[in-house]
């Protein structure tokens, strides 16, 4: 198991270099750059004075350099203006359009965003599990199709439009200000209890908008999961020992039904980031992904490329969790291998 | 003695999308206490329904109609005997029962086992819930029903997961879960038919024992006339959900009065009797068949030029972990080593042996869908491996595959018609009529109604859709056939008329067939030389009576003592089959086991008949 836990994490090195050159690469294919735009732009309306900075800042960041120089220094393999000065040694770049550390412009919204998608995944699976587990063992029931419609309702109603919905009725029964994750006057105040408890209750509608989708989809998959391993022959065989209906349950179908959800979480983290944009962007959410779309509009090529860098960790943790998940819950992954070594 | 099971006018009924269907018709039988009773029927005749049914695990769709299912389990007189139809299939009190005083013992082991939970975890929660054992109690107490049922190692067992275990102990353990509690009632559904000829005898073997040191009874489902034979005290045969015929095993194979009965007794493939006749063998009258565009210098058997020989290949696969770390110097897993036979124009050779034995990776070897690591085959004379193009294709119309499983082996979203036609397609032969036309005789000759050709395979029955794959595999020609396994999947009264069409189309059309195969009883109905494989290795080879009236190697001897005959009187030990060498060469005395100080040769027996032996020359 440690041997394989090494080599899961050996393997992580590569994919994120591989990770890291495909986004820079993708980043710069528009043709020119933040800087050039804007030297464009100052030459049209004439300031000839500012452009001494941008050229300067131009070429702070070699912007003149090849591209295999940029990369390098940006990660921090190849000395830059300041020496080795890049991602591995904590320099999250520079915002051009918010002329400002990246540091500084993500600020609190990188550990909201996580907060934010950790309680819509824990949303999704604490609604999800009963509803589904409902659903398959008591098939064409009036509950099954009632929780099949609600599903459906929630797969098919725009995002956005639920969240207008609530966040109207939250601020009119429980006075919830609109939109953000917290009351105004936490925006920039230092965290303490209060305003983590402005959080937690503003937390609420976005929470059930971005998760009612994941939810609907949720049920239908947890459903026919288990309706396949209800029909398998190990189930008769725990019915036939006489054991309590939901202790066989719990403990036979619903442990294999589970596998592929642990296989998901790693695909789980990215969708939340890149899937609540316009979600975040309506109800005035301080996460990364109206950010990251503003970065790419603006080509804000640091801003964006740090936080695509983000979301590819997330990915490849949430990946190495769910295999190693996958491995400790299925002795058939964790031994067969080993089985078929000795032979 | 009372009857610890009364089944009395038992009616069921399973709603369908086509309307309700009646499973069972007044159904009566009984089980006496500490005996063994048969149930004994073809697919869809309602066996598994009654053990169902007296479980209390019906499908949704299932509905007791009438009748009761009187269990008395409990030996004091003054507890009336309690009625499981009665009791709803959610009910506590049938739960209670369930388990502890009745159990279940299904067909296949490795799917009956839940691959997430270890042996041990899975026997003793029964213990647990019912017997109200402590952790402790409960596994000391699986532990030592695992030992009863014959694992060498109880205590490691007990941590083993079912993955870990062969077929045969797979089975062990399932039915260690079911007599933890030490039932009144064991039901075990077709216990054996999953397995190995040698393993079923030995599972069987461990029933009978069981059931003589627990004083249970069982009732056991099979559509194995020859288990039945030896291990039922009473028989019930079933037909269509209604009892034909019950009674005494004795009485019942002695004078089945029946004719369903007397129909299955006589459908079951025996050993002992030699079926064979002499048209089967296409003989030197019709020397130019027709269809074959083999020169005529076919006549006399032993100077035909084989049309397939099969010259020392060998093939090895790596497992995925060896694959995956080529470094730790894995060898490949041999499946078939150093196999050498021919192939005669028109004569059927059986090829048989237990699973992994090699016999279905040297068939696919044949077909090419698999390349040898050594040795070669050719096809007329040519080395099939050379083939590429044009020759490959036309190799492939030549050689046809026969699947085992009618059900899966058919493509369930394409017409019969469009089945038949495909190869036609494939190969670009004729147009759509003479396509249609081609098919229409087709569904002819395997004996189906050519109308039917727009049906959807699952309108067909088990032995109506494997002569459609027969069907299929004729559309091209073929000169050979190879045959996996056709009928084992098939009840026996269609099984002899599967068997039956497939001799006839070797007589019409010149067939040649490589008949793969793990029940031997069929192969001495069809097959003119067998050749029996254990390990990727040939170790016997011979015509067939002689190999079955005189078999040479401990191995074959194993195989041939394994199966039961369905004859109530001919002897048959149990711990016999159990000996050593069904197992492997661990088992065979010399000079067959494994000797490195002396060359290995296949020894001449009779004209045809050879055996593999380490032994210095002789003869």
């Amino acid at each position: 198991m440690l041997r394989y836990v090494t080599r899961r994490l050996l393997l992580a090195i590569p994919t994120l270099i591989a990770i890291s050159l495909l986004i820079f690469f993708i980043i710069q294919l528009p043709p020119g750059d933040y800087l050039s735009n804007q030297i464009d732009e100052l030459r049209a309306q004439g300031e000839e004075a500012s452009l001494a900075k941008v050229e300067f800042l131009r070429a702070q960041f070699g912007f003149d350099r090849p591209f295999i120089e940029q990369y390098a220094v940006w990660v921090g393999i190849w000395p830059g203006p300041d020496g080795l000065h890049g991602l591995l040694q904590g320099n999250w770049g520079w915002s051009f359009e918010y002329d400002q550390p990246v540091e500084t412009v993500l600020g609190d919204s990188l550990g909201l965003t996580l907060l934010l998608n950790f309680a819509t995944v824990l949303f999704i699976y604490i609604v999800a599990f009963p509803i589904g587990v409902y659903s398959a063992t008591r098939q064409y029931s009036v509950g099954d199709y009632g929780f099949t419609l609600l599903g459906y309702l929630g797969l098919a109603t725009p995002n956005f439009l639920l969240g207008l919905i609530l966040l109207y009725y939250g601020n009119l029964w429980f006075g919830l200000s609109i939109g953000g994750l917290m009351a105004p006057e936490y925006m920039d105040a230092p965290w303490s209890l209060a305003k983590f408890r402005s959080v937690l209750s503003h937390l609420a509608v976005p929470v059930i908008v971005i998760g009612t989708a994941g939810t609907a989809a949720m049920i239908r998959r947890l459903r026919a999961n288990l309706l396949d391993e209800l029909r398998k022959p190990y189930v008769a065989t725990a019915r036939a020992k006489g054991l309590p209906r939901g202790r066989m349950l719990a403990k036979y179908p619903l442990r294999m039904a589970l596998n592929p959800f642990i296989a998901d979480i790693g695909d789980l983290l990215p969708q939340m980031v890149s899937g609540s944009v316009i979600v975040s962007v309506v109800l005035n959410l301080p996460t990364v992904g109206p950010v990251l779309l503003g970065a790419l509009r603006s080509q804000d090529q640091y801003l964006a490329g740090f936080i695509l860098m983000f979301v590819a960790l997330l990915t490849v943790v949430g990946m190495l969790i769910s295999d190693l998940l996958l491995g400790l819950l299925d002795p058939r992954i964790r031994l067969q291998g080993k089985a078929a070594m000795g032979r | 003695m009372s009857d610890l099971l009364l089944v009395n006018d038992l009616s069921v009924e399973f709603a369908t999308p086509a309307g309700a269907f009646q499973a069972l018709e007044g159904v009566n039988f009984r089980v006496p206490r500490g005996r063994t009773v048969a149930l004994v029927g073809e697919s869809g005749s309602g066996k598994t329904v009654i053990a169902q049914t007296i479980m209390g695990l019906l499908p949704a769709s299932g509905r007791i109609l009438s009748g009761q299912v009187l269990f008395d389990h409990d030996k004091s007189p003054d507890t009336p005997p309690r009625d499981l139809a009665a009791l709803s299939h959610s009910d506590r009190a049938l739960r209670m029962l369930r388990g502890r005083d009745m159990s279940m013992v299904f067909q296949e082991p490795m799917s009956a086992l839940s691959p997430l939970h270890t042996i041990g975890d899975q026997i003793d929660e029964s213990a647990r819930y019912h017997l109200r054992l402590s952790r402790k109690a409960a596994r000391a107490r699986a532990i030592e029903t695992l030992g009863l049922v014959g694992f060498p190692d109880p205590a490691r067992a007990y941590h083993a997961y079912p993955f870990e275990l062969s077929g045969g102990l797979r089975q062990r353990a399932v039915i260690a879960m079911a007599i933890i509690c030490r039932p009144a009632l064991l039901i075990a559904d077709e216990p054996t038919t999953a397995l190995d000829v040698t393993i079923q005898a030995q599972i069987l073997a461990l029933l009978q024992r069981l059931q003589a040191e627990l004083d249970m009874a069982v009732l056991l489902i099979t559509h194995d006339l020859g288990v039945v034979a030896h291990l039922a005290d009473e028989i019930v045969v079933l037909h269509q959900g209604q009892v034909m015929e019950a009674g005494d095993r004795q009485a019942i194979f002695s004078d089945p009065t029946h004719p369903y009965l007397r129909g299955l007794l006589a459908a079951v493939p025996r050993l002992a009797a030699s079926p064979r006749h002499a048209e089967q063998v296409p003989g030197a009258a019709n020397a130019a068949p027709p269809e074959s565009s083999a020169p005529a210098d076919v006549h006399l058997k032993t100077d035909r030029r084989p049309i397939i020989s099969v010259q020392g290949i060998c093939k090895g696969f790596h497992s995925r972990a060896a694959r995956r770390l080529p470094a730790e110097g894995a060898e490949p897993v041999a499946a078939v080593t150093d196999v050498s036979f021919d192939l005669c124009p028109g004569e059927c050779v059986g090829l048989v042996g237990e699973s992994g034995c090699g016999k279905t990776t040297t068939a696919k070897l044949i077909m090419r869908a698999l390349m040898p690591d050594a040795g070669t085959i050719f096809f007329n004379g040519t080395d099939i491996s050379k083939f590429a193009g044009h020759a490959l294709s036309s190799y492939r119309t030549q050689v046809q595959y026969i699947f085992q499983d009618p059900f899966s082996s058919l493509n369930p979203r394409m017409t019969v018609g469009d089945l038949l036609c495909e190869p036609l397609q494939i190969h670009r032969r004729g147009d759509r009529a003479s396509r249609q036309a081609r098919a229409r005789a087709l569904m002819q000759r395997v004996g189906l109604d050519p109308d039917h050709l727009t049906r959807y395979p699952h309108a067909f029955s088990g032995g109506q859709r494997q002569r459609i794959g027969i069907a299929r595999a004729l559309a091209l020609d073929p000169q050979v056939l190879i045959c996996d396994e056709p009928v084992s999947a098939l009840d026996v009264t269609v099984q002899a008329r599967i068997l039956a069409l497939l001799k006839d189309l070797q007589t019409e059309l010149s067939l040649t067939y490589l008949f793969v195969s793990h029940d031997l009883a069929v192969m001495r109905q069809i097959a003119d030389r067998i050749i029996v494989m254990q390990g990727g290795r040939v170790v016997e080879t011979g015509e067939c009576d002689e190999l079955f009236e005189n078999p040479v190697h401990p191995y074959t001897r194993a195989l041939l003592a394994a199966v039961p005959d369905p004859d109530p009187d001919a002897v048959f030990d149990f711990a016999d089959a159990m000996s050593g060498a069904a197992g492997g060469p661990d088992g065979w005395p010399a000079p067959y086991c494994d000797n490195s100080h002396v060359r290995v040769q296949m020894k001449q027996i009779s004209a045809t008949h050879f055996v593999r032996v380490f032994e210095a020359d002789a003869v």
